[in-house]
């Protein structure tokens, strides 16, 4: 059976280990068509050769591994993407999910390991460690029912009080959302209060945090 | 063996070098690039509590490649080595840029470091180099001074300034000749040109001069020498660097 080899890109901030790879890769019926070692050369390479998977190190600048992955795949382009990382991390692989990953893995395994899981992308497949599985699925689940949770509660703001977070969540002190809203300082103090109320939040930056991780502004813009 | 005078090349050539690392995959990946220069020979093991080798049969060590990230039981993994390999030398991979690496090294008594920064081609040169004389280039890589690029540039024509920017990027000659529309031949006479007029014996110490006077590769092998004066030294030379 002849079939084409599977083309590579691999981004790793090290070119000594990016070399590395890409001749362990090769000798392995992988066909490289680029190495580099900044993240922006690796988006930029990605756009104009759209190889079929492209292994980013973790570690990569001045972009990290995860905007890398997202800018990729923003480019709608074929282009399976594998974050592979120095040690496991769950963190590292939610945020990496969550930017459009087809694989991820830790280079605790051997050589073959990733070579096995570059076919696996390549083929559709999602490759995750099953030994993390069970954590994911955990945190996605979790984010999940938090922006159910936000969304519930942010519906119960009146219309006057989402526009208040709008600013609030913008960074603006009250003062500033007074003469924006044109009303009293006073009034804005009573929004803000029923805003934590309903939101169930105790400060000015639980409600900004709580706004950003879930988009609750841009999510409902012209929607009332 | 070293022989005397008349000993043949491929004699001398043969070099055995064993690679470790924390990473199976690095070790692995990091001994096939190793395997890529000719005359060497690698084999790879795992750094763990114990040193573990997939190859049983692995002889005698001339070289052992240490890659690393950090310091922790580098010392007693030294030890270690120096047992299984009497007579082997030690260079050391690090990745921190070298932040470390050049006081490691000259505890452990190894020939000298390298910086995961460089290419695959300085690592060939540097095993090389470290094989025949028993140290790595002492080079001193100051962070880019851009009027000194311009005095770098008046050595070279500008064909031969592109060739070496190209080296600097860390492209391997046939990708250069490909990328310059031009034979690998002509591309082995522009380094030879450059070699002969910067005054040095190799590619790696090209690549050193370059980078100490701030040629920046093209199109994407900046290697920011700004980060770190050094990319590599050795520990049995012992120069003073220059700042």
């Amino acid at each position: 059976m002849t079939t084409s080899p599977v083309r590579v890109l691999v981004a790793d901030s090290d070119p000594l280990l990016g070399a590395a790879f890409r001749a362990g890769l090769e000798d392995n019926g992988l066909e490289i068509v680029a190495c580099v070692d900044r993240s922006d050369d690796a988006v930029r390479e990605a756009r104009r050769l759209v190889p079929d998977v492209a292994v980013l190190a973790a570690e990569l600048s001045p972009g990290d591994a995860v905007s890398t992955c997202a800018a990729i795949k923003a480019s709608l382009l074929p282009v399976r993407v594998l974050i592979v990382s120095e040690r496991p991390d769950q963190e590292l692989l939610l945020a990496a999910v969550e930017a459009g990953t087809d694989g991820y893995l830790d280079r605790s395994g051997r050589l073959e390991a990733l070579v096995s899981a570059i076919h696996k992308v390549h083929a559709g497949e999602a490759c995750i460690p099953s030994a993390m599985l069970g954590v994911l699925l955990r945190s996605l689940i979790e984010r999940r029912r938090d922006e159910d949770s936000a969304v519930e509660r942010y519906s119960r703001l009146s219309p006057r009080e989402k526009e208040v977070l709008a600013l609030l969540a913008a960074g603006m002190d009250n003062g500033a959302i007074a003469e924006k809203l044109v009303v009293s300082r006073h009034t804005v103090r009573t929004h803000v209060q029923n805003v934590l109320e309903k939101l169930e939040v105790h400060s000015r930056m639980e409600v900004a945090n709580l706004a950003m991780d879930f988009n609750l502004v841009e999510r409902f813009v012209g929607k009332p | 063996m070293q022989q005397a005078d008349g000993g043949r090349r491929e004699r001398n050539d043969s070099c055995s070098v064993v690679v470790l690392s924390r990473s199976p995959m690095v070790a692995e990946a990091l001994a096939q690039l190793v395997r890529r220069t000719a005359g060497v020979g690698a084999a790879h093991g795992v750094i763990g509590d114990t040193l573990a080798f997939d190859d049983q049969d692995w002889g005698p060590a001339h070289l052992v490649l240490i890659e690393t990230s950090s310091q922790d039981g580098i010392q007693a993994l030294a030890v270690h080595v120096r047992s299984l390999w009497p007579g082997s030398r030690i260079i050391l991979v690090g990745r921190d840029r070298g932040a470390w690496c050049e006081r490691l090294s000259s505890d452990i008594g190894a020939v000298g470091w390298l910086s995961s920064a460089v290419t695959g081609q300085h690592l060939a040169e540097a095993l090389e180099l470290a094989h025949v004389a028993g140290r790595l280039p002492d080079l001193v890589i100051d962070p880019p001074r851009p009027r000194e690029e311009a005095a770098f540039a008046s050595l070279l024509t500008a064909r031969e300034l592109q060739v070496l920017r190209q080296l600097v990027a860390g492209h391997p000659a046939e990708e250069i000749a490909q990328r310059l529309h031009i034979s690998s031949n002509t591309v082995r006479t522009h380094v030879q040109n450059i070699l002969r007029r910067l005054d040095v014996h190799s590619q790696f110490e090209a690549l050193m001069v370059a980078r100490r006077a701030g040629l920046r590769g093209a199109p994407t092998g900046d290697l920011d020498g700004s980060q770190s004066g050094r990319w590599c030294g050795s520990a049995a030379v012992r120069a003073r660097p220059r700042r």
